[in-house]
């Protein structure tokens, strides 16, 4: 594990973000562990920190890209931040659940053709990115990545890239628990 | 605040609403005609952000005005920034790293799974926290908001806007004990763009008719 991703660890279980018990996840899974980033913003030299991370993984790995789109209210702050930090153009796509109105999908606008990076605080089984991925591929964007503070590895990375996109992540969940090397 | 800080105030307030009345031209946001409102209501103009998110130093001028609004009318210390979403949680956050104070959100419906809560974010008892939003128009949305955070124990006494669209809000949050405070007012806006030549002055009255209409109302 690098330094850094040592460091975003320790940020993460200091600040009480993963949790151990029996949670409901999306769809009916459960996990013995929650991971929580939410409340990330309200530490703003750790928000601070991680999101100069993610900003830098953006500019020295990814290439260049037109706009940075997060996935729902959850990555609002994440994407603003490094929206911010790399001046770069950003939107918000709603996040598909039952209760959403599909009537406008989008806060901000896509413009036909140009290279949009998915960007969401945390990737389970992929199922979000993918619809996410979906939608701002029907409003005419390219998408081949998307970036994630922590993979859970539950299957994110395999069924996006069946979808063409590569996933991207800061640190996985294995890293958090001190487990196994972060897989390439 | 002496008389002299608050006539300074004043002034630098007045030459805030005069650039914040470039940006939105400059963003489209500033549309006249024959809209109908999410409320169902129908109105002679339109404010739309939807550009903002495509330019971030427009975003970036936008939160340092509602920082210089937060020194001058709150005061900075010892304060959480909420965001209202949709659209009120990218400037909370960009208001939030500029004066580096905490963001928490307003969830727009209870977590379902993990765990249930309306506030995400870290909130305890008595903390102080400021609302922030794009527009208010009633100003039922921050009101709603600040029921929850309340509810969970944080302190509201203020929310900050870019504008008020001057229908009622500032008076319905007053009386729920909470100052409202805006960049500008679209009454400011219209003056600006009036006197700058941006805005048929037949057009400025159609909008002056309205909002005295609302008052009435």
């Amino acid at each position: 594990m690098t330094g850094e991703a040592a460091r975003l660890a320790s940020i993460l279980r200091n600040r009480g973000m993963i949790k151990r018990g029996n949670y409901m996840l999306h769809l009916g899974n459960s996990s013995e562990y929650y991971v929580d980033l939410r409340a990330l913003p309200s530490y703003p030299d750790d928000f601070d920190e991680v999101t100069s991370a993610l900003a830098r993984l953006l500019s020295e790995e990814v290439g260049g890209f037109d706009r940075l789109v997060g996935i729902g209210d959850g990555a609002a702050p994440l994407t603003v931040a490094v929206s911010l930090k790399l001046q770069k153009p950003y939107a918000i796509v709603k996040k598909m659940e039952a209760e959403n109105s599909f009537r406008d999908p989008l806060l901000g606008e896509l413009r036909a053709g140009e290279r949009a990076i998915l960007l969401d605080d945390v990737a389970s089984t992929g199922v979000t990115l993918a619809c996410a991925a979906s939608i701002v591929r029907a409003l005419g964007a390219r998408v081949d990545t998307a970036v994630v503070l922590v993979d859970r590895d539950l299957g994110a990375r395999e069924l996006l890239s069946t979808l063409g996109i590569r996933l991207r992540s800061l640190i996985s969940l294995s890293e958090i628990l001190g487990g196994a090397q972060r897989s390439p | 605040m002496c008389g002299l800080e608050t006539k300074l105030w004043a002034e630098k307030k007045s030459v805030l609403s005069k650039e914040l009345a470039t940006i939105l031209v400059g963003l489209g946001a500033l549309k006249f005609g024959d809209f109908v409102l999410s409320s169902g209501r129908r109105s002679p103009y339109y404010i739309d952000l939807r550009l903002l998110p495509s330019y971030p130093s427009a975003l970036e001028r936008i939160a340092e005005m509602y920082v210089e609004v937060l020194e001058n009318e709150v005061g900075l210390g010892n304060l959480k920034v909420a965001g209202i979403p949709t659209a009120g949680l990218p400037l909370a956050t960009a208001v939030s790293l500029r004066a580096r104070l905490p963001l928490i959100y307003v969830r727009e419906t209870p977590k379902l799974h993990g765990e249930m809560k309306m506030i995400e974010g870290a909130l305890s008892r008595g903390d102080t926290v400021v609302l922030i939003d794009d527009l208010v128009t009633t100003g039922g949305s921050l009101l709603k908001a600040a029921e929850a955070i309340r509810a969970s124990g944080g302190r509201v006494e203020h929310a900050v806007v870019l504008i008020d669209r001057e229908e009622g809000g500032s008076e319905n949050l007053a009386r729920a004990g909470i100052r409202l405070h805006a960049v500008s007012k679209i009454s400011e806006l219209l003056s600006w763009l009036e006197s700058a030549g941006g805005l048929p002055s037949d057009k400025a009255e159609l909008v002056r008719a309205y909002l005295r209409g609302v008052g009435r109302s």
